[in-house]
């Protein structure tokens, strides 16, 4: 065992941290569905474009800084360290482009991955449907193959960023005859195409930030189909196992989130069911920090991880939660006053993090998902019959 | 970074695993609970020939020199194992508060026979008075009121007290007037750490023992025509165990790390793992009963032996609510030195 880390990533933490504390935004973004707060964003993106800085994991070919997990991991905390705003083009970033990178084509590769990469194109994930959410393999969504053209038909949910997003990448079912995980394919498209319409929804807190998005008769390459025609359920397995990953500096958000309860709970008197409500949740989360560092580095050593990416995604949506929950507590009866809004009266800071927090046991699959796969892959019990 | 264990550690841990599964298999533990002492000398032999009494001992005093890490996987198993024994006291709270606490003379006549297994240590912190396996010790270490005191069994008074736990062997302990040798008191801390992140990966191994025999089981019981491990509302309850077990079992190996580092977050990090392993183990205690329904609460059945193990052991090594109010009180005090 070792827990430290080189000297070379060191100074690489360093040297980012640097850049960050000179170069971070000053000011609190609005949210990036907004005019103002999409120019913000876009700025930012751009700054860390012209500094090499936008794609740690990329290799160095293709615009990324070539990082390993581990560097990645120090990229993620020290952005999250600096509280810097989720990054715009995440889904591009971490989910589509890197699946492209493991499964397009050259011609798909050298087509996309520079937009991602300046963020002149923001990407969104189109998987979830009305009735394919927890039941992915469930997508109805068409597309037809008229010669080379692939024609799609359908609706899409939940879609983050598709408010603003220029280009999908999506599972749709090319061959309805096929058993339900085969005859998916995974392609890509963009969002201006003649039939595509997207309404913005809002959340419980008040912000847009995920959309509907509605296909009629919408005609993409058939060269735009990543990997195999049919294959897209397997290739979608690289996109979903990126989304669990191994943190995404979740740790250090959730550090952060328990120095602001603490702060709270100090300022309230320090009940002693606060403090022990407290402890437990910096217990969980020096636990969820060091089940993280043994995920990476299982990762970083080619093993395979079992559940434990869903041990971690169950365990860290759960502590969010009750970190905030923690912190509406504290707070007694002024949890529910809100006492700054955004300019359209959605929630911000805590009270915009509390209901985020909420969704986390819900989205990147639904942790009863997680917990299926806890039971059936790491305890090898038999799946529930299906309907 | 490096989180896994070395190829000699995980030896380690086989071989002691090896020796449980002979001297600490569930019909050695009923066979033990109408003994006098309660106790199998030979497991306490095996230990000491695989090394385990001399691991934290320094090879100066015929020890292997090892450190904390090197105990985590060990303990782990004392807890699957529901081992009887105080190994976690005998094999590392003990040998260190003796090594950090005491004079080069209490060292050379102590640490020589706890490493070969000779001698027997226990020690009790924080004023505890239920202490473990006194009976079979030589010396017995004490803090009370802050201080540090090692004791000779004949300098004791000893009521023996009941366990709910038959294998656990406590006793109420009073030292005759003027009798004992002081330590220094000033590593408390660093010894209180050893019990911390020790008691937690014992419970872990509790915990994993629990949830494992429980997987077993619902995947071969039957209902409504099915195994019931397919149900999702009992295989869930499972996994929602496994997830904290699996932190809690992070926690405390990362743990033992620090403490062996000396790292300035170590007492934090022990104290946090600490946490983590009650309330894994608790949630772990109620899930491996309610999924095993009546079976689990007949005497017959060896579920029990683990139930009622987590139970103590959730309360024992300073009280679920000491832990949690000292993991808490660090959150409010200065960020620099804690782990999170």
């Amino acid at each position: 065992m070792d827990l430290t880390f080189t000297d070379e990533q060191h100074r690489f933490r360093m040297e980012l941290r640097e850049w960050l504390a000179a170069n971070k935004p000053r000011e609190r973004f609005d949210p990036y569905y907004t005019p103002r707060g999409l120019e913000q964003h876009l700025e930012w993106e751009r700054t860390l474009f012209a500094a090499g800085y936008s794609a740690p994991g990329w290799p160095v070919e293709v615009g990324g800084m070539g990082m390993d997990h581990w560097g990645q991991l120090i990229y993620d905390e020290e952005c999250a360290l600096a509280r810097l705003p989720e990054r715009l083009n995440k889904m591009g970033l971490i989910h589509g482009g890197p699946t492209v990178l493991a499964h397009g084509t050259a011609e798909q590769k050298a087509a996309w991955l520079p937009g991602i990469l300046d963020s002149s194109d923001i990407w969104c994930q189109g998987f979830s449907e009305p009735d394919a959410g927890s039941d992915l393999a469930a997508v109805r969504t068409t597309g037809r193959v008229e010669g080379d053209t692939l024609v799609i038909n359908g609706q899409k949910t939940w879609t983050s960023f598709g408010a603003i997003a220029s280009r999908m990448f999506a599972l749709v079912r090319t061959d309805p005859s096929a058993s339900q995980h085969h005859g998916i394919s995974f392609v890509v498209f963009d969002l201006d195409l003649p039939g595509v319409e997207v309404r913005e929804m809002t959340q419980i807190h008040g912000h847009s930030g995920f959309a509907e998005v509605f296909f009629t008769d919408v005609r993409v390459p058939l060269a735009n189909v990543v990997g195999e025609l049919g294959d897209g359920w397997r290739i979608a397995g690289t996109s979903l196992r990126l989304e669990r990953g191994t943190g995404r500096g979740t740790h250090t958000r959730l550090v952060q989130s328990l120095h602001d309860l603490a702060d709270t709970v100090r300022d309230r008197g320090a009940e002693d069911s606060a403090v022990e409500s407290l402890g437990s949740l910096r217990a969980w989360t020096f636990a969820y920090e060091q089940s993280t560092y043994a995920l990476t580095d299982l990762v970083s050593r080619g093993e395979d991880d079992g559940a434990a990416s869903s041990i971690n995604k169950l365990a860290w949506s759960e502590i969010q939660t009750a970190v905030h929950e923690a912190h509406l507590d504290a707070l007694g009866p002024d949890g529910e006053i809100v006492d700054e809004a955004g300019p359209n009266g959605e929630f911000i800071e805590m009270r915009r993090d509390y209901w985020h927090a909420r969704a986390a046991e819900i989205f990147a699959g639904a942790n009863e998902i997680q917990r299926n796969i806890i039971a059936e892959r790491g305890f090898g019990l038999p799946r529930e019959p299906r309907g | 970074m490096r989180l896994d264990f070395s190829q000699e550690q995980l030896d380690l841990s086989a071989a002691v695993t090896r020796l449980f599964e002979g001297e600490s298999s569930p019909s050695a533990l009923r066979a033990l609970w109408d003994t006098e002492t309660g106790r199998s000398p030979k497991l306490w032999q095996g230990l000491s020939e695989i090394g385990i009494t001399a691991i934290v001992v320094p090879e100066e005093f015929g020890g292997l020199g090892g450190d904390d890490t090197d105990l985590c996987l060990v303990l782990e198993q004392v807890g699957r194992f529901c081992v009887p024994d105080a190994v976690l006291e005998g094999c590392l709270v003990a040998p260190i508060a003796l090594l950090l606490g005491g004079s080069d003379e209490l060292k050379q006549r102590w640490l020589p026979g706890i490493a070969s297994g000779e001698v027997r240590a226990t020690i009790a912190l924080s004023g505890t008075t239920h202490v473990p396996d006194v009976h079979v010790s030589d010396i017995v270490i004490l803090e009370r009121d802050g201080e540090l005191r090692l004791y000779e069994r004949a300098e004791l008074d000893v009521e023996p007290l009941v366990s709910m736990d038959r294998s656990r062997r406590l006793f109420d302990v009073s030292p005759k007037p003027g009798t004992g040798v002081a330590l220094d008191a000033r590593s408390l801390g660093d010894i209180r750490s050893r019990q911390d992140f020790g008691s937690a990966a014992v419970l872990n191994g509790v915990g994993a023992a629990m949830i494992d025999m429980t997987a077993k089981y619902i995947a071969v019981r039957k209902q409504f025509g099915r195994t019931i491990g397919s149900f999702q509302a009992v295989k869930h309850q499972l996994a929602q165990a496994e997830s904290r077990n699996a932190l809690a079992r992070q926690a405390a190996r990362s743990a033992s790390y620090y403490v062996a580092n000396a790292d300035a977050r170590a007492a934090d990090a022990a104290t946090l793992a600490r946490v983590c392993a009650i309330e894994a183990e608790f949630e772990s205690n109620r899930v491996a009963l309610q999924l095993h329904g009546g079976i689990g609460f007949t005497w017959e059945y060896d579920l029990h032996l683990w139930l009622k193990r987590g139970k103590a052991l959730e309360q024992s090594h300073g009280t679920r609510r000491e832990a949690l109010s000292s993991a808490g009180l660090s959150g409010l005090s200065d960020r620099a030195a804690n782990a999170v």
